[in-house]
């Protein structure tokens, strides 16, 4: 059954006409569509992963706080789920710290230090900031002994509303073209079931299965599919070997893509065929 | 497969009646087949005989009655089991449907490949079908360049390569000259007497003369005489 419908399922795919070759090139760009949105969510992600790693929280204790609370309080942070790294900061050390970054030195102009030790606390690179940083920050500040908190909210909040909206614009727009290349592969599918109805009715009269009536129309999708996929990989790696000429740190892009956009390709393919074939051989 | 003996009815119409949406198709015929017996089903055009063949095939499903094949019964029959049903018949329709762009044998092999359950492959099977009708000798030649009478030789071993317990025939010799559709009775005659029933579609009763066959006369969908 399964060899008789991968050998009539290719003479259906060779009598491709236009209508064919649209699917093939719509289920192409859908392909590649996603094979780049794939290879653009994994540059984003990085560039928005190195950039969280430089945000941090830093939390001011109240001033001269007992040591022993201090030790408590660097575990309690340590407990909360989410958190990376804590390290205290002593008034010195944020001092040294102020005149590094903005070479101004407190005790000069000031006499004095006013700056209170702090603990700066570093959370994981997959924490969500949209939510996580709020919620690690809110906690904190609840402690006994924390004076106030602080992070960077509005940058974070933008990189993350940035990678948020491109990620709903490539879904987006990969779903509208999944949409527009399965219509496509029905029609090409319907135009065959058209085209082979004496083969249908051949196959029904004679006593051969629902299964082996549509099986070839299935398969044929599978191989517009396929061949898409195939198309669909070469333009990708093209695009990103274009990529690592002009930038040779991009991340790497997983081998394992090149199975999932072939097979993403034969999926709808086989999808649409096989909806065409359940619709349209009534004979059954 | 339970092969019936010869005096038991193979198949059997009970009350059928089918409409088509415009107009009647089959009015409450009944009747029965027996195995190798040789059926003849007269009327005019649009009498109902090509609806009586396709009820029978269950490509279409009667609006009321029953029909029987073998111990099958159409309004007990799964969904599943349709293709069971079918390869106990062999049809050769009116319009033939060969495969154009198709060789012979792949033409008769398609068939061979709903039927695994006989002895010898479906190559063997179907080279020995168009031994039977005498067109062994153009397996190779694709079915749009044969000859009217040689496509309904081609329909026949399509149709037998199954072994079916009963063969439908469409009007097999309407379109044929005498001696060609001569040829053709005579192939259906040595089916016959092979032991499969034989039902033939025609409003050219006087060329079956030969056969001897049993009249069943259908008009306006309703049997007049059997």
């Amino acid at each position: 059954m399964i060899y008789f419908s991968l050998v009539e399922g290719w003479r259906n795919f060779k009598n491709l006409g236009i209508i064919g070759l649209l699917t093939i090139c719509s289920l192409t760009i859908t392909l590649v569509l996603v094979g780049v949105s794939l290879h653009g969510y994994v540059i984003v992600d990085s560039w928005r992963k190195g950039l969280l790693g430089k945000f941090e929280i830093e939390a001011f204790l109240v001033p001269g706080v007992d040591s022993t609370i201090v030790a408590g309080l660097e575990v309690k942070i340590n407990a909360v789920k989410i958190v990376n790294s804590v390290s205290f900061v002593t008034p010195e050390q944020a001092a040294k710290r102020f005149s590094d970054q903005f070479d101004i030195d407190l005790m000069d102009m000031m006499g004095y230090n006013p700056l209170p030790s702090s603990f700066i606390i570093k959370l994981n690179r997959s924490a969500n900031p949209a939510s996580s940083w709020q919620t690690v920050s809110d906690r904190v500040a609840t402690f006994k002994g924390i004076d106030e908190v602080v992070y960077e909210g509005k940058v974070l909040a933008k990189i993350e509303n940035f990678y948020q909206k491109s990620g709903s614009v490539a879904i987006i727009s990969v779903g509208v073209m999944v949409i527009i290349s399965l219509i496509f592969t029905i029609l090409t599918s319907i135009g065959s079931i058209k085209a082979n109805e004496d083969f249908i009715r051949l196959i029904a009269l004679s006593g051969g299965s629902r299964t082996m009536a549509m099986g070839p129309f299935i398969v044929m999708g599978g191989y517009y599919g396929a061949l898409a996929g195939g198309i669909a990989v070469g333009i990708v790696y093209f695009v990103k070997l274009l990529l690592l000429l002009g930038w040779a740190g991009q991340p790497v892009v997983p081998i394992v893509w090149i199975p999932i956009l072939c097979g993403l390709g034969i999926l709808i393919g086989v999808i649409g065929a096989g909806w065409s074939a359940s619709r349209k051989i009534t004979i059954y | 497969m339970v092969r019936n003996g010869f005096d038991s009815p193979i198949v059997k119409l009970l009350n059928v009646s089918y409409d088509y949406q415009s107009r009647r198709g089959i009015d409450g015929v009944t009747l029965s087949i027996k195995k190798g017996e040789f059926v003849m089903l007269i009327g005019r055009t649009g009498s109902g005989k090509t609806t009586l063949f396709r009820i029978m095939s269950l490509e279409l499903y009667p609006d009321s009655g029953e029909v029987m094949l073998s111990e099958l019964k159409s309004s007990q029959l799964k969904r599943k089991k349709l293709p069971q049903w079918r390869r106990q018949l062999g049809i050769v329709f009116q319009g033939l449907h060969l495969i154009g762009n198709r060789s012979i044998l792949d033409n008769i092999r398609l068939a061979a490949l709903c039927e695994r359950r006989l002895r010898g492959s479906p190559k063997a099977r179907s080279l020995r079908a168009l031994g039977k009708v005498g067109m062994a000798h153009r397996l190779h030649d694709k079915a749009s360049q044969l000859s009217t009478g040689e496509q309904q030789r081609v329909a026949i071993a399509r149709a037998i390569v199954n072994e079916p317990f009963v063969l439908l025939a469409d009007e097999p010799v309407s379109n044929l000259d005498g001696e060609t559709s001569s040829d053709v009775i005579d192939i259906l005659r040595k089916i016959n007497s092979a032991g499969t029933a034989v039902v033939v579609a025609t409003h050219q009763p006087e060329r079956f003369a030969k056969c001897n066959p049993r009249e069943i006369r259908l008009d306006n969908g309703k049997l007049v005489e059997a």
